[in-house]
């Protein structure tokens, strides 16, 4: 059966509106990706900063919902030792 | 070696796993000590206004027969490349908001706010198994992101029974301590990817809480999934619940294609016997035509009515 034993890729990012100011308390969730993926959601901080992590190297759909219902999605690419970063405009 | 992975671990300093020499692979449901109970409906399925269960996952038992053929691991599929895309919502999306979430058994759903060691917030779901803890997934309660500030146990979690928005019919109580297995916390290992909270009040007392056993693969085959929790697509703090025959079994994993999102990762996994609800897998990770749980083996069993005690 399918046993993990490989290394986290993180994705981290920001939530921020229109005018490029961040937004906090967005929920940010993985959407689609290469991999099954843990089924669980970050909320952007003060600064609308977030961290996701995944398994499998690939590309992986980003989305974000914020408190007053605006959505916001991107496509990533995670893999290596580096952060994958992604920005989430709402 | 499996049974060292399903080793049960704790952030408290010092913990005795005690498990009990004889048991029934199932414990039961308690329905709380007030308030109104739903009853589920008699095909496996809760009773939902506006739930419809797809034309296509309609197949009766009777009609079922089991695959003589050596078929390949549906997770073995997800794993291997080329991989379609995955996604925790497949084809459209039938889930339901709960509304009526004071009520049994949609109160013994819980909406946690995760703190993590660094500061970092997450949302989850969590269950009761009893009156003082709840079941969610490992990676709600222990973070495995080596080399990162956030690795490692989580600082706290607020748990918010049957959360409905704004509204906490059951107030809010917050957890400093936790259980998972080192097949998670220390092998990071997906297969054992589950744990649990420990409260320090009584409150599943009053909000009951769900069975849970460990059954044959030829009996989960037929039986119908139900999940509920609080994802992070939704509007905040709302609970959604959706339900589907059960895909596929491994010895350590359950498959279906029940749609989930973000913010679900700890749900339960239940079915419902003759009126009574019992965990099957506790919900964890979106795939790629289905979402997938750690199954309630033996040793997660165990695992779990130690914790409950």
């Amino acid at each position: 059966m399918p046993h993990s034993d490989r290394s986290t890729h993180l994705i981290t990012g920001i939530v921020e509106d229109a005018t490029g100011r961040p937004v906090p308390d967005a929920s940010v969730y993985l959407t689609a990706g290469p991999e099954p993926y843990p089924d669980i959601a970050a909320l952007s901080a003060a600064d609308g900063s977030f961290t996701l992590s995944v398994r499998g190297a690939g590309a992986y759909t980003v989305q974000c919902r914020t408190p007053d219902d605006r959505i916001g999605e991107a496509t990533v690419t995670a893999g290596g030792d580096s952060p994958a970063r992604v920005r989430l405009r709402v | 070696m499996t049974r060292d992975q399903h080793t049960s671990v704790s952030n408290q300093p010092e913990e005795q796993v005690a498990l009990a020499a004889e048991q029934a692979l199932f414990q039961p449901p308690s329905e709380g000590v007030e308030g109104t109970a739903a009853q589920a409906g008699s095909n496996g399925l809760e009773q939902v206004e506006g739930y419809v269960r797809p034309e296509y996952d309609r197949m009766s038992t009777e009609l079922w027969t089991p695959p003589t053929a050596e078929l390949p691991d549906i997770g073995v599929a997800s794993f291997g490349p080329p991989r379609p895309a995955a996604e925790t919502v497949h084809g459209p999306d039938d889930r339901v908001q709960i509304t009526n979430t004071a009520d049994y058994p949609w109160r013994v759903h819980a909406s946690l706010l995760i703190t993590a060691a660094n500061g970092d917030r997450y949302i989850g779901t969590a269950w009761f198994i009893g009156p003082h803890t709840l079941v969610t997934a490992g990676h709600v309660v222990f973070i495995n992101h080596p080399g990162h500030p956030d690795h490692g146990w989580v600082q706290s979690i607020q748990v918010m029974p049957g959360r409905n928005g704004p509204s906490l019919p059951f107030g809010s109580v917050t957890s400093t301590n936790f259980r998972s297995v080192r097949g998670w916390t220390v092998s990071g290992d997906e297969n054992y990817d589950y744990g649990a909270i420990i409260i320090p009040t009584e409150l599943g007392a009053t909000t009951g809480w769900f069975g849970f056993g460990a059954w044959p693969d030829a009996d989960l085959l037929k039986t119908t999934g139900n999940i509920s929790g609080y994802p992070g697509d939704k509007p905040p703090g709302t609970q959604w619940y959706d339900a589907r025959g059960i895909s596929s079994v491994n010895p350590l994993k359950v498959y279906y294609d029940i749609d989930t999102a973000g913010g679900q990762s700890g749900s339960a996994v239940y079915r419902v016997i003759n009126g009574s609800r019992y965990g099957i897998a506790v919900h964890a990770y979106g795939g790629a035509t289905v979402n997938s749980g750690t199954r309630i083996t033996q040793p997660v069993y165990d695992n779990l009515v130690a914790w409950k005690a």
